[in-house]
């Protein structure tokens, strides 16, 4: 009896000195997260001096980097958190920090950011984040819509195509003399991109008028470019569109069309056509560009091998805002990546339509990336395979399809 | 309806052992509800979870049932609580005897009770448990009832030994009255075998082994709230907490406890003098299970308790002091989950379970310890079976800390008690006894704290009311009037009668208060 009474008495006492230890939870410590900045960037340029913010479903804690780029971090609660960063400047002081040319504007907004979500953070294990770059272009081309529908009469609706232009930047932009172009798009190709990385050759170019002020696009906000013809289509097409109240209209400044809508006339043309010649099937590189040179000193120049035909004005490169590259799509193949007339430093990807021959009122349209301050902000990666959707929605200005959300 | 029919039954079963006792002691003495407190008062071991030793002082066969309509309320209370109680208890407790080598003491209570205007907690155990509690910040109305029997049997000593075993099993449920209604039910029962060994005639020494299982269930919640921002809130300690818009939709939780833990006593056992001395500790772990068996945590706490009572008989007064304390440590790891789905591609059928990628060892640790002391005189009437008057004087201490680690909040509280106590016979004539009891306690506030790492709606809407709750100075004052009588039913009749009215109030500073009263009838049999 008495030994079995120690031995209770030794399991009671060893309760007590257990529940007397408890084990307390402890914070990580000492870890370091290391942000490696896009590989255009100068090697001397760090991520340095960046808020870095650190969010779990219960708790924001935030940190700095230090001058090599990375976050050190004395303490943290273990948890399951999201680490976002970003790093806002001028295009002026994007250009001067990478080591190689690119075209963005001065006036752009470049973003340096990285998004890790769901990092189990539960031991001091140092995490290494790669820092992506978007650049908030002033002038997004937004939407295009090309493909036409049919009629009420189940025929082939082809002249309701429009180019939708949108300001992504937190500032009014004047449109004033910039330029709409459609690259040549002759079967077989004239000119593609991977023979000649320093111009765009241009079947039609069509200049915004004003002298500087008179056509502001806000910050958030679109104009509309009735590409044919700018009335409300759905009068003869339920399915079409209504560019009635379109900003500009593709004609002579004399010529006729909607009288209400003002005229963005074609300056450079390779065809006798008076409107932008979109096809409805696809092969349309559409691009936007600003320069301060007469354009028509720059050459025009026929198809290889040909001294007559259409002749495609020389377009630089480097005075390019944005480009689109649609392709046409290919029952069999898809569409052809070989085909692209734009280098990779104006649309990085391509976009088409589901359709192979039109008529099925598809329009391209650019994600929205994200709101700020109820002004919306576009995607803008510079590749449009990421960046567009199709949607049979083609409804200009609107931007809260749910297609478009990402 | 449903508490008219409550009732009935319970009047049923009241006069059922009326009857029943009339039969059965036709021909013996009225039986004497003083004498049958006393013999219970030197039966120091029904005081412990220890049934081996009650053999060593018996009480005499009978049954002693009541009935009681009580009510309390005001505004002195802390947020988690009603602001009125009001409801019916029946208990009845019985010493018995299987044969002369076994005996039995047999109680069993129902509880129906309606609390009002509680707000932030569906469960039963709100305070210093599972932190992984939830409720509602509406306010609303809660019904209970509870069922409580508890079963003592022991022997008579054999050799130089006594054996004993403590079954208790209770059931209960709340239902809240108000969207979204929850309604929590809840198991529990334990079972301890117990042992009783005589070193001499005067020294004794005890052992029990105790095992319990609890378990609190709240299945979907019922609700035809529309309102599309109403929360619903689960905790995780302290203040920490989350509030979902709509998350009643779909919420169920439970808690499982095993619970397992022991005794050791000793006992000097005289003419004069008796003393027994306990101490239990035992362990809990809980798990805490929600829908498809997520689980936010896990629960687990040891608690100590010291019993020490000491009888002294000195001429015709017996003095009473006794010494009780219990201490828990309880804490509470936190999980953190992930839901895994899977699909079969054969069947189709989807499967979800929950992993635990982290477990936070201890992140909640509550700590309560609560002591009391008293002494009390007992003046024998003539018979030396009952008492003319009590005296009595008592002190106490409480005291509770909740910590939550990363971060860091700490909210703990204490209160030293002390007071007077006194009962006096005013009549006892024939059979008939009337008795005022009455109780002055003061209750003063130690040490308060509150260091919240959040500032949220715990802290605003809890922690702060409640802090002021604990650091409120309080004035109690007790007083009952008891009655017994031979009650005649029939010819020949051997029964007491009981009533008792009772009242109370909690004076707190800052003019908060709380009062008690009820009225309760009941009879003794033997």
């Amino acid at each position: 009896m008495n030994r079995f009474l120690k031995i209770f008495s030794l399991t009671f006492f060893a309760i007590i000195a257990f529940s007397c230890t408890r084990e307390l939870p402890l914070p990580v410590r000492n870890m370091k997260i290391v942000f490696d900045m896009p590989e255009n960037f100068r090697p001397d340029v760090k991520y340095a001096n960046r808020e870095i913010v650190l969010t779990s479903n219960s708790a924001v804690f935030k940190f700095t980097t230090d001058a090599t780029g990375a976050a050190i971090i004395p303490e943290l609660i273990p948890d399951e958190y999201t680490i976002s960063t970003s790093w806002k400047m001028t295009g002026a002081d994007y250009k001067s920090l990478i080591s190689s040319t690119e075209l963005i504007e001065d006036k752009a907004i470049v973003i340096l950011k990285s998004t890790a979500n769901r990092q189990q953070i539960f031991t001091p294990a140092d995490i290494r984040l790669a820092v992506d770059k978007m650049v908030q272009k002033s002038l997004l081309i937004s939407k295009v819509y090309y493909t036409g529908t049919k009629d009420n009469a189940n025929k082939n609706y082809s002249v309701d195509s429009y180019i939708e232009v949108f300001n992504n930047s937190e500032e009014t932009v004047f449109i004033d003399g910039k330029y709409l172009a459609l690259a040549e798009s002759m079967s077989p190709p004239a000119y593609l991109a991977k023979n000649d990385p320093n111009f765009i050759y241009a079947r039609q170019i069509c200049k915004f008028p004003g002298n500087g002020t008179n056509y502001p696009v806000l910050p958030g906000k679109s104009i509309v470019v009735a590409t044919k013809n700018a009335k409300d289509h759905r009068t003869s097409a339920s399915t079409s569109v209504d560019l009635s109240d379109a900003d500009f209209e593709v004609k002579d400044v004399d010529g006729t069309g909607n009288p209400d809508i003002k005229a963005l006339p074609i300056v450079s043309n390779s065809l006798s056509i008076k409107f932008f010649n979109m096809i409805s099937s696809g092969g349309n590189a559409i691009f936007l560009f600003e320069t301060t040179d007469d354009i028509l000193l720059w050459p025009e120049v026929f198809a290889p091998g040909k001294t007559s035909g259409e002749r495609f004005r020389k377009v630089p490169v480097s005075v390019v805002l944005d480009g689109v590259e649609c392709l046409r799509n290919s029952s069999s193949t898809g569409p052809d990546i070989n085909l692209k007339r734009f280098q990779d430093i104006v649309d990085a990807g391509f976009t088409f339509t589901n359709a192979t021959s039109g008529n099925t009122h598809e329009s391209l349209e650019r994600k929205v990336s994200s709101v700020s301050e109820g002004r919306l902000i576009l995607q803008d990666i510079n590749n449009s395979t990421q960046d567009f959707v199709v949607l049979q929605d083609p409804t200009p200005r609107k931007y809260d399809k749910s297609g478009l959300i990402n | 309806m449903r508490n008219t029919y409550i009732l009935t039954t319970l009047l049923l079963l009241f006069f059922a052992g009326v009857a029943k006792g009339e039969k059965t002691d036709s021909l013996k003495r009225i039986p004497n509800l003083q004498k049958r407190e006393m013999q219970i008062l030197h039966q120091q071991w029904v005081n412990s979870d220890n049934a081996a030793g009650m053999s060593l002082s018996k009480v005499d066969r009978g049954s002693f049932t009541t009935l009681s309509y009580y009510k309390d309320g005001g505004d002195y209370h802390k947020v988690q609580q009603g602001s009125k109680n009001s409801g019916f208890l029946f208990k009845t407790e019985r010493y018995d005897r299987f044969n002369d080598k076994i005996f039995v003491r047999g109680s069993f209570s129902f509880n129906n009770n309606k609390e009002f205007d509680r707000g932030w907690s569906d469960v039963i155990n709100t305070y210093n448990a599972n932190p992984f509690i939830f409720g509602s910040s509406v306010r609303g109305d809660y019904e209970k009832q509870q069922f409580d029997l508890n079963l003592k049997v022991y022997s008579v000593t054999s050799g130089r030994f006594n054996f004993g075993v403590t079954i208790d099993y209770k059931v209960a449920d709340i239902a809240r009255q108000r969207d979204p209604r929850s309604r929590t039910y809840m198991l529990d029962y334990s079972l301890i075998p117990s042992m009783l060994v005589s070193l001499s005639d005067k020294h004794k020494v005890g052992i029990d082994l105790y095992y319990r299982f609890s378990k609190e269930k709240m299945p979907g919640l019922n609700t035809i709230q529309t309102d599309p921002n109403l929360k619903y809130y689960t905790f995780s300690g302290v203040e920490f907490l989350d509030g979902k818009i709509g998350g009643y939709k779909g919420f169920s939780r439970q808690f499982l406890s095993d619970i397992v833990g022991g005794g050791l006593q000793y006992n000097y056992f005289s003419n004069d003098i008796k003393l027994l001395v306990s101490f239990g500790i035992d362990a809990q772990w809980e798990q805490t299970l929600g829908d498809k068996k997520q689980s936010p945590g896990s629960y687990n706490s040891f608690n100590y308790r010291l019993l020490s009572d000491l009888l002294v008989k000195y001429g015709d007064l017996l003095h009473n002091f006794r010494l009780s304390g219990a201490i828990k440590d309880g804490g509470a790891d936190e999980f953190r989950q992930n839901q895994i789905t899977s699909r079969d591609p054969l069947t189709g059928i989807t499967t979800e379970t929950w992993e635990t990628i982290y477990i936070y060892k201890n992140r909640f640790i509550a700590k309560t310890a609560n002591i009391k002391a008293d002494w009390r005189i007992i003046k024998s009437d003539k018979s030396g079976m009952g008492y003319k008057w009590i005296a009595g004087i008592e002190g106490g201490y409480s005291q509770f800390s909740n910590y939550h680690y990363l971060p860091s909040s700490v909210y703990e509280a204490g209160k030293a008690t002390g007071g007077i106590n006194g009962l006096v016979r005013l009549l006892s004539n024939k059979g008939r006894t009337l008795e005022l009891k009455t109780s002055v306690n003061a209750g003063i506030k130690t040490a308060t704290k509150l260091e919240a790492a959040l500032e949220n709606e715990a802290v605003t809407n809890i922690l702060e009311p409640d802090i002021q709750f604990h650091n409120r100075n309080t004035i109690d004052i007790n007083g009952d009037l008891r009655y017994t009588f031979p009650l005649k039913l029939g010819k020949v009749s051997k029964i007491l009668g009981y009533a008792k009215i009772y009242g109370g109030n909690i004076f707190a500073s800052g003019s908060k208060q709380w009062y008690s009263a009820g009225l309760s009838i009941g009879i003794l049999t033997l």
